[in-house]
């Protein structure tokens, strides 16, 4: 009877802290292990004034340069200006940034840059700031009209190496590009006006075949809701969000190689940003 | 021992199942991009509404079964446009089939797509042994290749329009999730005359405007008519010998019963959510306080005591709570109170004078009317208060009443007087909950309070 308590209560907490550490993660759509984000995102953005400031502190290197090695190190860290995801300098590549042949007559400064891979990546996520993050994504949203266009026309290269935060700025990008295509397109009729509208929230899974067409039927994720008396109101909103999937297919201008990531997408309908704002 | 061991295996076992699949779980969500959608478009859904299909030799009262066809589905678009959730696609732009007609168990499903259309009702019409119509429709979502609901109906030739409003409500259903509102009626008081002599008749009408009906011959004045929530009846208040009563109206079989006379002056009555009790307010010695009456005993309760003007109590639909208007705290403001008179708490606290609430039919909002810098607004806020927006602004716009599902508030408006005393017509209108929908309900002569029954029976 004891062994059967003891272990029945052994049980419970073992469910109970497998509940509480793995459930949560279940919500989480995005990998979570990915801890070095922030210079790399610069360089996808291709946000001018993010150049500018690059060739600011090139110029400022340039002066102190005679004085103490050390910050230049730092200050010739940070990538070259925007060019591929992939050109990204990873911790053990020890291939020269673009930077160096301006200065090539200086031995000190191929020198410094030659260390500078030492530094750890661990250092980077300080300078991390989600907010200026959020903010040259919606930067990037505006400068440029058509993400489509640009996503086609980049070429991401097969021989480079692709690491995780490359494969997250490729999905945001994509995520990116899909909601401007069913917004622009007209696709998303929101259901207005029912009763608490702005908490039907949706979730269609889709699958794509490679030239960008539908597989099968948009598949609402919750769609046993959608069949329950009292649930007309969801059933309309998962309704308009199936439609809006459907009159937007094909979805032919997502980079082809790239189809690994899009195959499977998930599409998310919040009417509550629109109605209650 | 054995047991135990078992146990401890099992449970090993089990956790270790659990969280391969957890992880499973994990990796399946992280592979995939989410894309989160938060911006959309409010438009009206484009909707194919073909005639229903009849033949042309098969002749009843009224015309040709195919001419009802024709008739009826005429009704449905107006009645759909009108809610102005919906956009007809023009006719123009059918591709029909090689027969000229529309297929009707299997649409084309990608040439309604090539017109743009989301969904489509179609259907047929012909005429029973008996003399009665047999009608049925189909809604066809476009772009999902389904059927997504069907219904048949039979009536008599005369009842047309009705059935036309059946289907109109059966697709507003199907398509917002929420009831229609088309087969409905309204009551109001019909004006007409000089501002200074108007002749008031109570008059019933469908909500579309047709089969109106005057009630009462104008003799008398007639004033703030009501419709019962759970059937065809109305109270109204009129004048008999300078006296004000209140009266009971049977639409169906035109019976009309005296309530009683009350002391003093008696407003706005208005029926409970069950239809069981009227609630009203009663002016007494310059007091205006709120009463409730039982129907079946005629007793009567008081519900305020106050000094101050209490008038246009509503009940909301669960009958819990009482929301009326009172200048108890300096202005015209609005109030709720529990349905015994306690708890009374203030709910407006806009600029101006707030008044005539009312509350939905599904218990999430209260319209009003607002008065401010010599405007007048139709506007909804929520029974706490929040949320308040207003959805109409005239020169004139009073006595707001909700349709059966909750989601368009009918009023009247009057236009300004000119120098030389012309104008101030009143007319019915219509807004929606979105304050973009605003449509003019028009009548035979001027109209003012208006009354939205619920659906029929």
């Amino acid at each position: 009877m004891r062994d059967a308590l003891i272990i029945s209560v052994i049980f419970h907490i073992v469910v109970i802290m497998s509940s509480v550490v793995g459930l949560p993660m279940l919500n989480r759509d995005r990998p979570t292990g990915i801890t070095v984000i922030p210079v790399e995102m610069v360089k996808i953005s291709d946000v001018t004034k993010l150049k500018a400031q690059q060739k600011k502190t090139d110029l400022k290197k340039k002066k102190p340069s005679s004085r103490k090695k050390k910050p230049e190190r730092k200050v010739e860290m940070p990538p070259p200006p925007p060019k591929l995801v992939s050109d990204m300098p990873l911790p053990d590549m020890k291939s020269k940034p673009a930077l160096k042949k301006k200065s090539a007559k200086k031995q000190a400064v191929r020198t410094a840059a030659n260390r500078a891979p030492r530094i750890t990546p661990k250092s980077k996520p300080r300078r991390f700031n989600a907010g200026k993050l959020a903010a040259l994504l919606d930067k990037r949203e505006q400068s440029e009209p058509d993400i489509a266009e640009k996503l086609k026309d980049r070429d991401f290269g097969n021989e480079k190496v692709i690491s995780t935060v490359d494969i997250r700025q490729q999905s945001l990008a994509i995520a990116d590009a899909v909601n401007k295509h069913i917004y622009d397109n007209n696709c998303w009729n929101v259901p207005a006006g029912a009763k608490g509208a702005e908490g039907l929230q949706v979730t269609i899974h889709i699958r794509l075949s490679p030239d960008g067409k539908l597989i099968g039927a948009p598949k609402v994720t919750d769609s046993r809701r959608m069949d329950m008396p009292g649930q007309e109101f969801f059933r309309t909103a998962a309704e308009s969000a199936q439609r809006a999937v459907l009159k937007c297919a094909p979805y032919d201008f997502l980079p082809k190689d790239q189809y690994d990531l899009w195959r499977d997408m998930e599409i998310v309908f919040d009417p509550e940003y629109m109605l209650k704002g | 021992m054995e047991l135990h061991v078992r146990l401890s295996k099992f449970i090993r076992l089990s956790v270790a199942a659990m969280l391969a699949a957890m992880l499973s779980f994990v990796a399946t969500a992280n592979a995939r991009i989410v894309v989160d959608i938060n911006r959309g478009h409010a438009d009206p859904l484009p909707i194919a509404i073909t005639n229903l299909a009849g033949k042309e030799s098969d002749i009843v009262s009224g015309g040709s079964v195919s001419e009802y066809g024709k008739r009826i589905a005429q009704v449905v678009k107006a009645d759909l446009t009108r809610s102005g959730l919906f956009r007809m696609v023009d006719t123009a732009a059918f591709i029909k089939s090689g027969n000229g007609q529309v297929s009707l168990l299997n649409p084309a499903f990608n040439n309604w797509k090539a017109i743009g259309a989301q969904a489509l009702m179609n259907g047929s019409i012909s005429v029973e042994e008996d003399g009665r119509l047999k009608v049925e429709f189909r809604l066809w979502d476009i772009l999902g290749a389904h059927q997504m609901t069907g219904l048949r109906y039979f009536t008599s030739p005369k009842n047309w329009r009705r059935i036309a409003h059946l289907i109109a409500d059966a697709i507003y259903k199907r398509l917002t999730g929420e009831s229609g509102y088309f087969d409905t009626r309204i009551v109001y008081i019909s004006e007409s005359g000089p501002a200074t002599h108007k002749i008031k008749r109570l008059a019933i009408m469908d909500q579309d405007g047709y089969n109106h009906v005057f009630l009462t011959n104008g003799k008398n004045l007639v004033l703030t008519p009501r419709f019962s929530p759970t059937a065809q009846e109305i109270t109204y208040l009129s004048y008999f010998n300078d006296n004000p009563r209140v009266y009971l109206y049977n639409i169906d079989s035109g019976k009309q019963e005296i309530l009683g006379d009350f002391p003093g002056m008696t407003f706005a009555p208005r029926f409970s959510p069950d239809g069981n009790k009227v609630i009203m307010s009663q002016a007494y010695k310059g007091n205006s306080d709120i009463y409730v009456m039982e129907l079946s005993t005629r007793k009567i309760t008081r519900l305020t005591k106050n000094t101050a003007i209490d008038t246009s109590p509503s009940y909301s639909p669960d009958s819990r709570y009482i929301t009326f208007n009172s200048d108890r705290g300096g202005s015209q403001q609005i109030y709720v109170m529990e349905a015994n008179g306690k708890n009374i708490k203030r709910i407006s606290f806009g600029k101006g004078r707030y008044g005539t609430p009312v509350w939905s039919p599904r218990g999430d909002l209260i319209a009003f009317t607002r008065q401010y810098k010599g405007k007048f607004y139709i506007g909804v806020m929520r029974p706490d208060g929040s949320g308040e927006r207003l959805l109409s602004e005239s020169y004139l716009d009073e006595g707001p009443t909700w349709s059966p599902n909750g989601r368009v508030i009918m009023f009247f408006r009057q236009q300004p007087y000119d120098r030389k005393g012309h104008g101030g017509e009143t007319q019915l209108w219509t807004v929606d909950l979105t304050g973009y929908n605003e449509r003019q309900i028009i009548t035979p002569l001027e109209a003012s309070d208006p009354a939205w029954s619920p659906l029929i029976r």
